[in-house]
């Protein structure tokens, strides 16, 4: 007797895709991860009538938040460490490209602030203030 | 008589919907934290300016907590600053003319501190803050 014996065709997962959909995962977390960093610190920006430029995303950000505290980059830092922090950051730049986005809650005494740009002064940091204009809402 | 043949629809491929839906939110994600920050240059010291500084005499410009100081005179409204410093700034051309030491008291804020050095500004002055070091010494901006 003959037996008929069905063919059946091996089934197969198709992995081309594999390596896009790494690659985009790899990007969205690197994005998120840089986007967290600094979305956590509570700070509102001083209002300045002053006509504001737009500014190129830097190598470093220092924030100080409304409880005074100090952040490099997002993560937690101190005035004592700032100067040495910023400096490995902006390295032997020349003048003109040592960036420092400086944002300072609008609510930070001058005995904090005016400490951080002495330090930011002493590394020779070009100092932008992150600022907003009167019509922008006051809470960010 | 014909027979009507049985037709499939034509179907969009949807396989690719998850992957450009992704791509979006990453887009959305980039430029939403690229394009927000704006603001302005400060100058501080350490800067070559500040050499010449001391060889000029130059306005100066105290905020306290309750009142400001232009000079060494009290300025009774805040209207007047910009005037004011214009005023003083008249007929100096020279950069290092223009420049205004602006000194804060340790409490002030710096809400109030840029409402100042906007002002400054909007006068045509360059804005230096006096910052003091640990030694209690103010050192000159630009």
């Amino acid at each position: 007797m003959k037996v008929i014996r069905r063919r059946t065709n091996a089934s197969a997962i198709p992995l081309c895709s594999t390596a896009d959909i790494a690659f985009l995962l790899l990007i969205f977390f690197m994005v998120l991860a840089k986007a967290t960093n600094e979305s956590t610190v509570d700070w509102k920006p001083a209002i300045t009538p002053v006509p504001l430029n737009m500014m190129s995303n830097s190598a470093v950000t220092v924030i100080v938040d409304r409880q005074n505290s100090l952040f490099i980059n997002g993560m937690p830092s101190s005035v004592a460490e700032l100067k040495d922090s910023v400096g490995a950051y902006l390295g032997n730049k020349p003048r003109g490209q040592r960036q420092v986005l400086l944002k300072v809650d609008r609510e930070v005494p001058a005995r904090v602030f005016t400490q951080v740009m002495l330090e930011l002064g002493e590394v020779s940091a070009d100092i932008f203030r992150i600022l907003e204009p009167p019509s922008a809402p006051l809470n960010r | 008589m014909r027979k009507l043949k049985k037709r499939e629809l034509p179907e969009i491929p949807l396989a690719s919907t998850a992957d450009v839906a992704f791509l979006l939110l990453i887009f959305f994600l980039v430029a939403a934290s690229a394009g927000t920050d704006r603001g302005l240059p400060l100058d501080l010291p350490g800067t070559e300016r500040s050499k010449d500084l001391k060889e000029v005499e130059n306005l100066e410009i105290t905020i306290k907590p309750d009142m400001l100081l232009v000079g060494a005179k009290p300025l009774e409204q805040d209207e007047d600053l910009v005037e004011k410093i214009r005023f003083h700034l008249e007929g100096k051309i020279n950069p290092e003319e223009r420049v205004v030491l602006i000194q804060a008291d340790d409490a002030v804020s710096y809400q109030r501190w840029t409402e100042v050095v906007s002002a400054v500004e909007l006068a045509g002055g360059i804005p230096a803050p006096q910052i003091e070091e640990a030694g209690g010494e103010a050192s000159p901006g630009p």
